[in-house]
């Protein structure tokens, strides 16, 4: 009884809501109530799963608490997080209290945060790519193989194409680029899509299936 | 859906945004140098922010959809109470004895991403990909014409997505016949990789370049620019980096 | 009335040819008429000399399945890299070594934690399991990243291993392993990154590699048939492809009709 409805029950529902969407897709015809009813699944998806919103904010308290309390290694720094949160889950809360609609992101000064105070981290670590993308690079160049030669000759040449120097060197740079990006890139990522599609459907296959190890799996 | 605000922010906290703004920035690109306390409180106080943005994002998703959508709670239709509770199921998992109940809003929601998946695959990646394949020119007016000749496109790019999809095959050993067409595959696809690789940096230099140009340009009322804190910032996370250094 | 949607007739024959090829050698290999051998998939191979040389130098192992939840149309990578969770957890608890999991999206968090704390029971060590290294970064894609790279610095993870589906921060993880001088291993199926993580990694994963690792690891028949299955998928697709080609040079447009329906 109790593997039935720990994990026999979670796997039937996987299994019928993952036939009723593709029966859905291919044989209710759109604007039909049933194909609309079917619709209705994909928008619980979001009512589904906020209280995970929760889940991880406790868990992050837990363990920056955790960590504070015990003296643990930086715990001075979990008190910022701490302190992070509870200012801003004030914030929203204070929109959610106040808004008609009950909206946390509608609290004037909960959006400016984001966007005056987020968006300046968001953005700087976003452009630390710019120093990352040159050091792994270079790393690169000290591979010793053919294929990885193949690898770094046409990341040269993609790259002297589409910087603006590299037209300036020589004028046939950019049609080669465009040349590299049409013809082989296009080749490899489609042979790449192409092995995906099946890789998943495979995949989810097991999953439906339940002979894959995993959170509905042979255990437990 | 961005819902409309409430209350008015007084215009001064434009000046501590851009205050902020220019000693983030520093201190961020001060981990290139080496983690030290500065970059560690500015992650501590972003990971903190982002949690709660995840927890508001996700609350607001649900709201607008299971509340204040077309034909939901506010109208009436209570058959949307089924979700939420449901979705308060997730909380079992910190039981002992019943966590296996948040495996029920989770079975539902991967049901139905299963199944959407299945038909996405199929349709955008399996589907359209061999028919844009099948689509190539191999013969015709003015396929062998110019340099490169579009039928040789062709050529090549059959045989690169044939080669490089052979390097998938998992259970057939990749000798002979096959072990030649795996080895073509795998430069495709390092090809591929290489032009993708070398294709993206500019991009990512323009993010920098973006950063710079916020520290240069940003203002406040012609008197306060944001470039003068620029060294300041710079010298203090010298001076923090030593004394985090003199602690051991 | 049409009986399948319009547009979507080539789809669901295709759809059809693919469950069918997957779905008999499945349940031919699980009666075992016929058990496939698979090749080698280095990237996997590694992650056992990842964690060795991690419990070796006394250091953690960072792990991450990318920005993906189960809410998302990339699910099946994320599910992907939590059965490598598995296999990972079982082998850190196999050598006694620290495994550090930061999950990006809170709605997987309770399947990591199951998953991996079904791999220290397969191990025969469930008491070494630790909640608290199962550690949530917020569910943003540059705080996590920042907090992921920063944690794995101040830990000095020595091996580094993420499997999932990655954006722009697949990068700054790999960053992250070479600041410690960290053993890295990375797959993903974004095929946007996936040159990112040949270019920084030891070893690295490609598209459909991910996708098997569930069923490579296991050494389950049943699920290697799955793979059996799906590389005539891929051998059906190549064979649709060369025909398709040559009727469509011998100016017949059959196929690409019956493509278009």
């Amino acid at each position: 009884m109790s593997l039935v409805v720990k994990r026999y029950i979670p796997l039937a529902i996987t299994f019928i809501m993952g036939f009723i969407m593709v029966i859905a897709t291919y044989f209710l015809a759109p604007g039909t109530p049933a194909r609309d009813a079917t619709a209705l699944l994909t928008a619980t998806v979001d009512v589904l799963v906020v209280t995970a919103g929760a889940i991880g904010l406790v868990a992050l308290l837990r363990h920056h608490l955790m960590n504070i309390n015990k003296r643990g290694r930086f715990w001075q720094y979990s008190t910022i997080t701490i302190i992070a949160v509870i200012i801003y889950l004030i914030i929203g809360l204070y929109g959610v209290a106040t808004h008609e609609q009950r909206y946390m992101y509608a609290s004037e000064l909960f959006s400016w945060v984001y966007s005056n105070i987020y968006v300046h981290m968001d953005m700087t670590i976003f452009s630390l790519l710019a120093f990352f993308i040159a050091s792994a690079a270079y790393r690169a160049f000290r591979l010793r193989s053919l294929e990885a030669s193949v690898l770094l000759i046409v990341g040269s040449l993609m790259l002297l194409g589409r910087a603006p120097i590299g037209g300036v060197i020589w004028e046939g740079f950019p049609a080669i680029a465009e040349w590299l990006l049409t013809v082989p890139n296009a080749a490899g990522n489609r042979a790449i899509t192409i092995g995906i599609a099946i890789g998943a459907i495979s995949l989810a296959i097991r999953q439906l299936l339940g002979v894959e190890r995993g959170y509905l799996g042979p255990e437990r | 859906m961005i819902p409309p605000n409430i209350g008015q922010l007084p215009p001064e906290l434009d000046l501590f945004a851009a205050i902020f703004g220019v000693f983030a920035t520093i201190f961020i690109y001060s981990f290139l140098w080496k983690e030290n306390p500065l970059s560690r409180a500015v992650e501590h106080l972003f990971v903190g922010l982002a949690a709660v943005f995840t927890l508001a994002f996700m609350y607001d998703a649900a709201l607008s959809q299971a509340v204040w959508g077309t034909n939901r709670l506010a109208e009436g239709n209570f058959i949307w109470i089924i979700p939420i509770l449901l979705s308060l199921m997730y909380f079992f998992f910190f039981s002992k004895k019943y966590f296996f109940l948040y495996r029920y809003p989770v079975s539902i929601v991967a049901g139905v991403m299963a199944g959407m998946m299945i038909c996405g695959m199929i349709q955008s990646n399996f589907l359209a990909q061999i028919q844009a394949t099948v689509e190539l020119p191999l013969v015709g007016a003015g396929v062998w014409e110019g340099w490169p000749p579009a039928g040789l496109n062709s050529i090549i790019m059959i045989i690169g997505i044939i080669t490089a999809l052979t390097f998938f095959f998992f259970t057939w050993e990749h000798t002979g016949a096959l072990g030649i067409s795996t080895r073509i595959g795998r430069y495709f696809l390092m090809a591929t990789f290489g032009s993708a690789y070398g294709g993206t940096v500019m991009a990512r230099m323009s993010l920098f370049i973006g950063r710079l140009r916020f520290l240069y340009e940003t203002s406040y009322q012609d008197w306060f620019w944001a470039w003068y804190l620029v060294p300041i910032a710079a010298i203090i996370v010298i001076l923090v980096a030593l004394w985090d250094r003199s602690k051991g | 009335m049409n009986f399948i949607n319009e547009g979507l007739v080539a789809s669901f024959a295709m759809l059809v040819i693919v469950l069918a090829e997957i779905l008999i050698a499945l349940f031919i290999a699980r009666g075992g008429t016929h058990v496939p051998k698979i090749r080698k998939i280095a990237g996997l191979e590694a992650i056992e000399e990842a964690v060795g040389r991690a419990t070796e130098m006394g250091r953690p192992i960072t792990y991450t399945t990318g920005l993906g939840g189960i809410r998302d149309q990339y699910y099946y990578q994320t599910v992907a890299g939590l059965n490598i969770l598995g296999h990972t957890a079982e082998l850190a608890a196999k050598y006694g070594a620290k495994l550090l999991y930061f999950p990006y999206d809170p709605t997987i968090m309770p399947m990591a934690h199951e998953v991996m704390e079904q791999g220290y029971i397969r191990a025969g060590k469930q008491e070494a399991f630790n909640p608290e290294n199962i550690i949530y970064l917020g569910g943003d894609q540059f705080p996590w990243a920042f907090g992921v790279l920063g944690t794995t610095y101040r830990e000095q993870s020595a091996a580094n291993i993420h499997m999932g589906p990655f954006w722009a921060e697949s990068l700054i993880l790999a960053e992250a392993g070479f600041y410690t001088g960290a053993i890295q291993v990375m797959g993903t199926a974004n095929y946007h990154q996936i040159h990112f993580f040949v270019v920084a990694s030891d070893y690295a994963l490609i598209g459909e590699e991910l996708m098997a690792a569930g069923a490579y690891l296991s050494k389950d028949p049943t699920q290697i048939g799955s793979l059996w299955g799906a590389d005539f998928s891929k051998l059906t697709a190549i064979a649709i492809m060369l025909i398709g080609v040559i009727l469509t040079a011998a100016n017949v447009t059959a196929l690409n009709d019956f493509l278009a329906l």
